[in-house]
């Protein structure tokens, strides 16, 4: 083929403003008209989001969706809420498309009745893991395809809620079976339900005990420290993962409270207010998902976990299921896969404790 | 991934480019929160956008909740102030606009309440969105390659140096007549970091020296074609091997073509060229050199190039329709830039003073032609299009368009080979039988 000589890049590329352009006049180019152009093709394709809530019956997810989206969402659709406990564990999905100050979010919610409620729960996340799998077969096949969408609907969880009682003592067994499995295929926020049944004290204890197990356990829920990216992101996930898991209480009635009408639960020693970070810890929980790390959450499990699938899935077919075998895939074995061995975290334990008191 | 590494090498440290960042940022959110509060009690704000970009859309719906900033990272996640807090470390909180005069305090506990500024009930948040993926885009940086096709002596270097503000090819050495009989038909790619306002370009310039030079030009086209194709065949091995993470994506944005001025209207190399590359690439055709002809011959010419470009069925980038509820301004704009097509331009490398101002421009006898006066040329018309206002939709175009076909033909053929060796092969067999004894 022709050469392609590349050029050495000029020493004139050109350094950080205040700059003196190389003809000496005060021109611009106007690059960051990008991010306009950006954002105007966001806005106009709307944004999606999937999220997942886990947790036994009754630690009152459906309502925490409720509140989490507050009216966008009419409460009669909402799967789970007032409905008698399935005998098994069926996952329910609903779809709603809401808009906000011009921003469109088709944002599904995924319910999961009957979690843990049987006698013997063995396995019950395994419908939840075949879900989430089988939404990654289903992205990688229209990936595949020859003649590809321009966008392809993306139904991937990208967020997986997972409810723990208020117990007050520490994670039960089948809660770290769940989460081990669980956090290895999706982002995983881990949050205390129900938390008005607990003093601030007793919450406290409760997460530092829980993050205790965590640790032990090797599990990594979200923000995993292994995909911050610089230093500010460091520093800004390490004060979520001191308060990971949020300590929560929803709720889907209204009451006045001086004036002003607040989201909250009236009990006869007072109302408590949902979004009253004195309360409650629900506003962080509101931040981290809806207005500061959401699409994060997508990015991770798009870059992250979906490619981890799918080279579990390249790698076990050898050629992808519905083409002829056309693809050069490299036999060799892929990449080390984005989450960490287990050994690896497990030494770096100490470590990682000794970083997070630093921040 | 220590992607400024890669970029600038160590012409830029990180921590500057960060604070570049983040000032850039700042500036921007604290005259949108001030918008905000002018606004606000508002239903529906409807602001335009601030007017540091020429030819962007007016009207811009600019989501600036009074939420927590995104980017003090210390308010989001101070912790609650409890009376026995050990927490030594200081946080401070930016102000909210709506400052709680009369904010009550909750009979459930002594404490201040959290100070969530927003008093509309409804407000969920993710109307950040649009910012949380623009400050991703912010530090990832853009990369844009744009390729410059045309005969020698055109003016092609010098624009590109106009158009980016850059000198790419100051010590360029130009050959001699004795070279260029024995030259052929290169690819030549340069890469130039650009950075403003925190803002970072990556451009690859790729070039074609020797186009249309020889004597003999039958398929001169052939290597540009093949160059693009290879982009695209790198690009699909990358997307569908093991590991994705680190593609680096060579695919050709754009083409600008340079017709010659001289000539009447298209030449049959400039119709062979553009009917090869028309599938693979956007091509955008500009007329050279245009200060060499008067208004009224820039029309006649213009006319001519769009009638035969449609007659021989070219199909050249198209812009995008724009919506129907855009104002009439935007629309006349977009119009206008339709029937621009091709940009008559002129680039200069030499700054000459003209009307007490110090232009870009070329000095004659006779006057002094700016390049950016918008009455002299379409080189701001150019410029704005290409960087302004539809670089995504050309990295679009080219993502969606040409690299789908390119894919979906790829795959076809390979389909076909497949499927012809498998057919083969029982042939094979039974005449390997018969020859048996």
């Amino acid at each position: 083929m022709d050469p392609m000589r590349r050029s050495p890049s000029p020493c004139s590329s050109r350094p950080s403003s205040p700059r003196t352009p190389p003809c000496e006049m005060l021109g611009y180019v106007g690059i960051e008209a990008m991010l306009d152009q950006l954002k105007i093709k966001a806005m106009k394709m709307g944004f999606e989001f999937n999220i997942m809530v886990v947790g036994q019956s009754g630690l009152g997810k459906s309502t925490m969706v409720y509140t989490l989206f507050k009216s966008k969402m009419w409460k009669s659709t909402i799967p789970g809420l007032g409905m008698p406990t399935p005998q098994t564990l069926k996952l329910q999905s609903v779809t709603h498309v809401i808009e906000e100050k011009g921003v469109k979010l088709k944002l599904t919610v995924t319910d999961t009745p009957g979690f843990g409620d049987q006698i013997n729960n063995d396995k019950c996340w395994d419908p939840i893991l075949g879900y989430i799998k089988e939404q990654y077969e289903r992205y990688l096949q229209e990936e595949i395809l020859i003649t590809r969408q321009r966008h392809i609907p993306d139904t991937r969880v990208h967020c997986c809620v997972y409810f723990v009682p208020p117990t007050g003592h520490c994670l039960r067994p089948l809660d770290i079976e769940f989460l081990q499995r669980l956090c290895r295929t999706v982002n995983v926020v881990l949050v205390i339900a129900r938390a008005d049944s607990l003093t601030i004290e007793e919450r406290e204890t409760f997460r530092r005990r829980i993050q205790h197990n965590l640790r032990t356990h090797c599990i990594d829920v979200y923000p995993q420290k292994c995909f911050d990216e610089d230093i500010n992101d460091r520093i800004l996930n390490s004060k979520i993962r001191d308060r990971i898991p949020f300590a929560v209480v929803g709720a889907d009635q209204e009451h006045l409270v001086n004036g002003r009408c607040v989201l909250g639960r009236k009990t006869k020693w007072g109302i408590i207010e949902v979004e009253n970070l004195a309360h409650c810890e629900f506003p962080l929980l509101r931040d981290l998902l809806i207005r500061s790390h959401l699409q994060d959450l997508k990015d991770i499990t798009h870059n992250v976990h979906y490619e981890n699938y799918r080279v579990c899935r390249l790698n076990e077919s050898h050629l992808l299921p519905r083409g002829p075998g056309w693809v050069n895939l490299t036999q060799a074995p892929a990449g080390p896969p984005a989450t960490p061995r287990p050994s690896k975290v497990r030494h770096q334990v100490q470590d990682d404790s000794k970083d997070d008191e630093e921040y | 991934m220590d992607r400024s590494r890669g970029w600038q090498g160590s012409s830029v440290p990180e921590d500057r480019t960060e604070a570049g960042i983040k000032h850039f940022l700042e500036d921007m959110d604290d005259a949108g929160l001030n918008k905000f509060v002018k606004d606000f009690p508002g239903s529906e704000n409807c602001h335009q956008p601030e007017a540091k970009t020429w030819g962007s859309r007016p009207q811009v719906l600019e989501p600036r909740p009074q939420a927590p900033d995104l980017y003090q990272d210390d308010l989001e996640f101070r912790p609650p102030s409890w009376p026995q807090a050990s927490d030594s470390q200081q946080y401070c909180s930016a102000s909210a606009p709506l400052s709680p005069s009369a904010r009550p305090r909750s009979p459930w506990g002594k404490l201040d309440p959290y100070d969530s500024s927003e008093d509309d009930k409804e407000y969920v948040g993710f109307a950040t969105l649009p910012n949380q993926v623009h400050r991703k885009s912010v530090k990832k940086g853009f990369d844009f390659t744009l390729m410059v096709a045309g005969e020698s002596g055109l003016g092609k270097s010098t624009l590109v140096n106009s158009l980016f503000l850059t000198d790419l090819y100051r010590d360029r050495k130009l050959l001699s007549a004795e070279e260029r009989i024995m030259q052929t038909v290169e690819i030549t790619k340069h890469a130039v970091d650009i950075e403003e306002k925190g803002v970072r370009l990556r451009l690859t310039i790729v070039d074609t020296p020797g186009f249309g030079d020889a004597v003999n030009n039958t398929e001169c086209w052939k290597p540009v074609a093949e160059y693009i194709d290879q982009q695209f065949e790198q690009y699909f091995r990358d997307e569908s091997g093991l590991n994705r993470k680190n593609i680096q994506d060579n695919r050709v944005h754009c083409c600008l073509y340079f017709i010659s001025p001289f000539g009447h209207g298209l030449r049959p190399l400039d119709v062979e060229f553009m009917k090869a590359l028309h599938q693979r690439v956007n091509i955008v055709p500009i007329l050279a050199k245009a200060d060499t002809l008067t208004p009224p011959e820039v029309e006649r010419k213009k006319r001519k190039i769009r009638e035969e470009i449609e007659r021989f069925g070219i199909k050249v980038y198209q812009f995008p329709d724009c919506d129907s509820d855009e104002d009439e301004d935007f629309k006349l704009q977009d119009q206008a830039l339709k029937e621009s097509i091709p940009f008559a331009v002129i680039g200069s490398n030499t700054v000459v003073e003209a009307r007490g101002r110090r232009v870009r421009g070329r000095l004659y006898p006779w006057g002094i032609v700016e390049v950016e006066n918008p009455g002299h040329c379409d080189f701001v018309k150019l410029r704005t299009m290409l960087v302004r206002t539809h670089m995504q939709d050309l990295k679009d175009v080219t993502r969606e368009t040409h690299y789908e076909n390119y894919r979906a033909q790829c795959i076809q053929s390979m389909t076909r080979l497949v499927v012809k060796e498998r057919n083969r092969k029982p042939w094979a067999q039974s005449k390997q039988v018969l020859g048996s004894p």
